[in-house]
């Protein structure tokens, strides 16, 4: 039946995001987890989860480290559970998140332990843009010294020059953004910042500035994920999973038929949509959490998502429409540019908004009044793959 | 030579440094692959046949990079073009011989070859580059 539980998230934790020096990523699991088996004590770790599911982008890079599975099961403490690393670059705990629903609805799993996480802040930007850079096309793209905001910046010139987007419909996304993580405790940047203040930046890959890109951060964040039948045994407000969703596209933007379409994300809404019985987004969710690492892929995330039409994405956060209080409520818990984005940790952060908002935990200024039903939009790299997921609460 | 050159983006780049900017037509259904594939993503013939691209086009999107990986940093701000040649296919390269701020999405360019590689260690393609035309 449409919108039957597949899943049920009992527990979550995040860790702060930003920068935290000391801290590897290993260590940044853990207190993710210690966090979210603070929030369930009937949960018995050792007895109860049965497998980890993480994700993680580019440890090798930044930290020299791969093998990320065991790594995370040995810090939180569940050796010899089975644990396995996804990556999907910015999508990795996204995807990760969807494997283990796709284990627990297939019988074999019944308790999971899904999180992600990245440690960035310890290297240079110039270091971190070529790690971030893995994701996209290594020798059309990488080669030719394309970097992952100027991806992004193809994108929004192609979608200025097609649709009239300006520069500062872009900023107003930043300008929500800052505003609703000025209230979120575990934020990167914890302050609003103004729309002149976002346009006069300087360029990172014109069009988009600073404050069209969200920044290098550290974190982790993590959720438990139960049978739907065995929720009610942990807490008595589970937050159900109702759909999940997943896309692809060419790894080459420049192969894509429309550089201002994500088609993965299309793609991945369109299942999650159908097996939710989502027909009209705009009036059945009522708190969205998009993957906008850069202002222009919030405008884009709208029009693939079906909030608006195609070209009309930009004219939707002039008018508010994605606000607190307009039509649809997106990334009030400051999305990627103001509550930061460790690649890895993202789509797992996300949940942990779904969890807080659909359980009405959030803080005041950010929760949305009454939300019932959530969507979680995690993209990767430029847009090669994308994973959604629908929440109900329980 | 290129006749006994897989259909690969190797060969596309060692084309490079004998004047030629090549990309491969499938047999079977008549797609243009560039760069090159072994297999037809549309129809996944393997019969291929190289084709010489005429290396001109328009600029359908541009950046310009201010911040870049290490071994890119020196050379900002440069600007990466994705050029719809006229045979149909895109192709992502630099842009030189503008300024920044006079690029146009519309213009018209055309490639430039550079036989030598373009960096140190791998890969040691030769590369390619866009002028306005």
């Amino acid at each position: 039946m449409k919108g039957e539980p597949l899943a049920a998230v009992v527990s979550a934790g995040m860790t702060r995001f930003g920068k935290l020096p000391g801290f590897s990523a290993r260590e940044l699991f853990a207190m993710a987890f210690k966090e979210a088996l603070d929030r369930c004590p009937e949960l018995d770790p050792r007895r109860d989860i049965q497998a980890v599911f993480v994700g993680n982008m580019a440890g090798e890079g930044w930290e020299h480290q791969g093998h990320w599975g065991p790594i995370c099961a040995d810090w939180a403490g569940l050796v010899p559970k089975p644990a396995t690393r996804f990556e999907n670059a910015c999508a990795s705990s996204g995807a990760a998140f969807r494997w283990a629903v796709l284990a627990i609805k297939s019988g074999l799993v019944d308790i999971a332990l899904v999180g992600g996480v990245e440690k960035m802040t310890h290297r240079t930007t110039q270091e971190s843009t070529e790690f971030l850079a893995f994701a996209s096309d290594h020798p059309f793209e990488q080669f030719h010294g394309l970097t992952f905001p100027g991806l992004y910046a193809l994108m929004a010139v192609a979608h200025m020059h097609r649709y009239g987007t300006t520069e500062e419909q872009l900023a107003m996304v930043a300008v929500k953004a800052h505003k609703y993580g000025a209230l979120n405790p575990k934020a990167h940047f914890q302050k609003p910042v103004t729309l002149e203040k976002a346009l006069s930046s300087r360029v990172i890959a014109w069009p988009l500035k600073l404050y069209d890109c969200c920044p290098i951060s550290d974190g982790a964040a993590c959720a438990i994920l139960v049978r739907p039948d065995l929720a009610k045994r942990f807490t008595d407000t589970p937050v159900y999973v109702i759909a999940t969703g997943q896309g692809s596209d060419y790894i080459g933007l420049y192969e894509r038929e429309d550089l201002t379409t994500i088609r993965a994300t299309v793609e991945a809404a369109r299942q999650a949509y159908r097996m939710a019985g989502i027909e009209e987004p705009v009036k059945e969710l009522d708190v969205v959490e998009v993957h906008d690492c850069f202002t222009i892929a919030e405008i884009i995330a709208y029009e693939d998502l079906g909030f608006c039409r195609k070209g009309e994405g930009g004219k939707m956060v002039e008018e508010g429409r994605t606000d607190l209080d307009g039509d649809i409520p997106v990334n009030v818990s400051g999305g990627l540019k103001s509550k930061g984005h460790p690649v890895g940790a993202t789509g797992a952060a996300q949940i942990y908004e779904m969890f807080l908002q659909l359980r009405g935990e959030a803080e005041r200024g950010r929760q949305v009044p009454d939300a019932e039903v959530g969507l979680a939009h995690n993209v990767g790299g430029s847009g090669a793959s994308c994973v959604v997921h629908i929440f109900r609460r329980g | 030579m290129s006749a006994e050159l897989p259909f690969t983006i190797d060969s596309f780049y060692r084309l490079l440094a004998e004047g030629k900017l090549m990309g491969a037509r499938c047999r079977s259904c008549g797609r243009l692959l560039v760069p090159p594939r072994p297999v037809c993503p549309a129809c996944y013939g393997s019969d291929m046949e190289w084709v010489e691209l005429r290396g001109e086009g328009v600029v359908e999107s541009y950046t310009v990079i201010h911040v870049a990986p290490p071994r890119f940093q020196a050379e900002t701000p440069y600007v990466v073009a994705v050029v719809r040649l006229d045979e149909g296919v895109r192709l992502p390269g630099r842009l030189v011989g503008v300024e920044p701020e006079d690029v146009k999405v519309g213009m018209r360019v055309r490639v430039e070859l550079l036989p030598e590689p373009g960096q140190e260690g791998w890969p040691d393609w030769p590369t390619y580059r866009f002028r306005p035309a």
